[in-house]
């Protein structure tokens, strides 16, 4: 049977990703095999393995491939990550993470005479709370003199998204989602106050890039090639060390505007009933045993730490808050959690999309929960974005084999107050329709009354098919 | 020296150079030889001076550029 490279591995002619009997290859191609052979007699990525900085690669007979239309020179494995996440998902401190580890990498291979040949915030996954690097064949032996290839990548993936949010408290999500390769500088620097651009910092990495760049434009490439001194070794490590030094201290631009931060001081329960949803979510938990949960609406992360806590082997959240993301991501920092939120605007999941709408996976496609919490979450959709409730259960429910959903009535308090100030055009949207289309699509296990208002919680399972 | 560079850092931020279509990897090469030293600034010193050079040539020829095109 022949095998087709991962669609996201593309741009390396170095090498491609294959996956075979869900274990995942890297085949390194005759054009890669000799930087390949230099890196790898290095050490240099077993031991960011040993630290878990970099994944484990395994070389493994090329036979294994077993397909005539391969002849790759090397076959290397490398372990098969529960969820693969992108950079217009993360909340600000995953993001610069993921920086200060692409920084922290660079310092380290420059020591053993070894440069990232891009730097693409792609490359960056997350196990639990740690930023991990994936792309191996990315790494090649330093020549004397080079520059940093990978800089405007850095700054438009890493870098301006950082600022964005930091300098502006604009976050990055949308933005990104919308341009996979991240926030041009040029665009950055038109959106900078005048005085801002002499910070030294700022003026280096994007103001003078994005001007320089214009200014090149109408160069022939005879007269650049000729400009393109050799830069000194140490320059470069002080340019790393200065990016990192720098990013280490952004922070997002203060802001007492999300809704949902403060939500766990916020919600409306009395504390025998949030013991009560504990319990209930707890006893789901132990009993369905699910290894991957995926909690829809996770806010501070509050009900995704109690399913790792019953039992539970990942929690991934998703929120469309900021700032519950950021409190999600240190809670689980904070209590060594696997546990990685990630940003989701329910009415607007990730798309398929990049080259061929296939580089970068969908929500959907890349569901993988054995069972979904979806606790105070459908009236944000339902009410808050006109999704029919049919619809919005059937999305819910196909999401994973089991799970809990809970129901908000008209007359909870914080329904109300997003009915304040416009029409109830929502006829059918009360208990009795949401339990029948429940009934309809799949078996209620139990059901519980959690709150004076009458909020609900359904354990549902859905029928194999 | 110290005015040379306050100069460049001003000449960079204020002039607005034209638009047309590179390779995006330049202005990053370029500004890290800037980042590099004095020979880095000088480099970049030497594009932005044919600019300007260019600038004022273009101005002078251009009315007798306009008369040849008319007499053609």
């Amino acid at each position: 049977m022949s095998l087709t490279p991962d669609p996201a591995s593309f741009r390396d002619p170095a090498g491609r990703i294959f996956t075979k009997n869900k274990r995942i290859f890297r085949l390194v191609s005759a054009r890669g095999a000799h930087n390949y052979q230099i890196v790898r007699d290095t050490k240099f990525i077993s031991k960011m393995a040993g630290l878990d900085k970099i994944i484990e690669t395994l070389e493994v007979d090329p036979s294994i491939i077993d397909d005539p239309d391969l002849t790759p020179h090397y076959v290397l494995e490398h372990p098969r990550l529960p969820f693969i996440s992108y950079p217009y998902e993360w909340c600000f401190p995953m993001l610069k993470k993921a920086a200060l580890l692409h920084l922290e990498l660079q310092l380290q291979a420059l020591d053993e005479g070894l440069m990232f040949s891009d730097a693409s915030a792609y490359n960056i996954q997350f196990k639990g709370t740690q930023p991990i690097f994936i792309d191996s064949l990315s790494i090649q032996p330093y020549r004397d003199g080079q520059i940093w290839e990978g800089h405007r990548q850095f700054c438009e993936q890493f870098l301006n998204p950082l600022l964005l949010r930091s300098l502006m408290g604009i976050t990055h999500n949308a933005w990104y989602s919308g341009n996979l390769e991240g926030i041009p500088s040029g665009e950055l620097s038109k959106m900078l106050p005048w005085y801002k651009k002499f910070s030294r910092n700022l003026f280096l990495h994007i103001v003078l890039p994005s001007r320089l760049n214009n200014l090149a434009k109408n160069e022939k490439a005879d007269t650049l090639s000729s400009m393109s001194h050799k830069l000194p070794r140490e320059t470069l490590t002080k340019i790393f060390t200065q990016l990192f030094t720098w990013i280490g201290k952004l922070e997002p631009l203060s802001s007492s505007s999300s809704i949902w931060g403060d939500y766990s001081s916020i919600h409306c329960y009395e504390p025998e009933e949030v013991a009560e949803k504990q319990n209930f979510v707890s006893n789901f938990i132990q009993k369905t045993q699910p290894e991957i949960v995926w909690d829809l609406g996770c806010n501070t992360g509050e009900y995704s730490e109690l399913a790792l806590r019953s039992g539970a082997k990942q929690v991934i959240g998703f929120d469309f808050d900021q700032l519950a993301l950021e409190k999600s991501f240190e809670r689980a920092e904070r209590n060594c959690l696997n546990f990685l939120p990630l940003f989701l605007d329910g009415a607007n999941p990730s798309p398929s999309q990049g080259w061929n709408c296939q580089e970068r996976k969908s929500f959907l496609d890349r569901k993988n929960a054995d069972a979904v919490l979806a606790l105070a979450f459908e009236h944000h959709l339902a009410i808050g974005c006109n999704i029919p409730l049919d619809q919005l259960i059937d999305w819910l429910i196909n999401l994973a084999p089991c799970g809990i959903l809970e129901f908000i009535p008209k007359e909870d308090p914080n329904l109300k107050l997003m009915l304040r100030r416009r029409e109830d055009i929502f006829d059918n949207y009360c208990e009795d329709s949401f339990r029948n289309i429940l009934e309809q699509k799949c078996r209620i296990i139990c059901s519980k009354i959690i709150s004076k208002s009458n909020r609900t919680l359904y354990w549902f399972e859905r029928p194999t098919s | 020296m110290k005015h040379v560079f306050f100069f460049f850092i001003f000449f960079v931020i204020f002039v607005e150079p034209v638009y047309s279509y590179l390779d995006p990897g330049t202005g990053s090469m370029l500004a890290q030889l800037v980042m590099g030293g004095v020979a880095g600034v000088l480099v970049v010193f030497k594009l932005y001076w044919k600019k300007v050079k260019s600038f004022f040539i273009k101005t002078n020829s251009n009315p007798e550029k306009d008369d040849t095109s008319q007499k053609e």
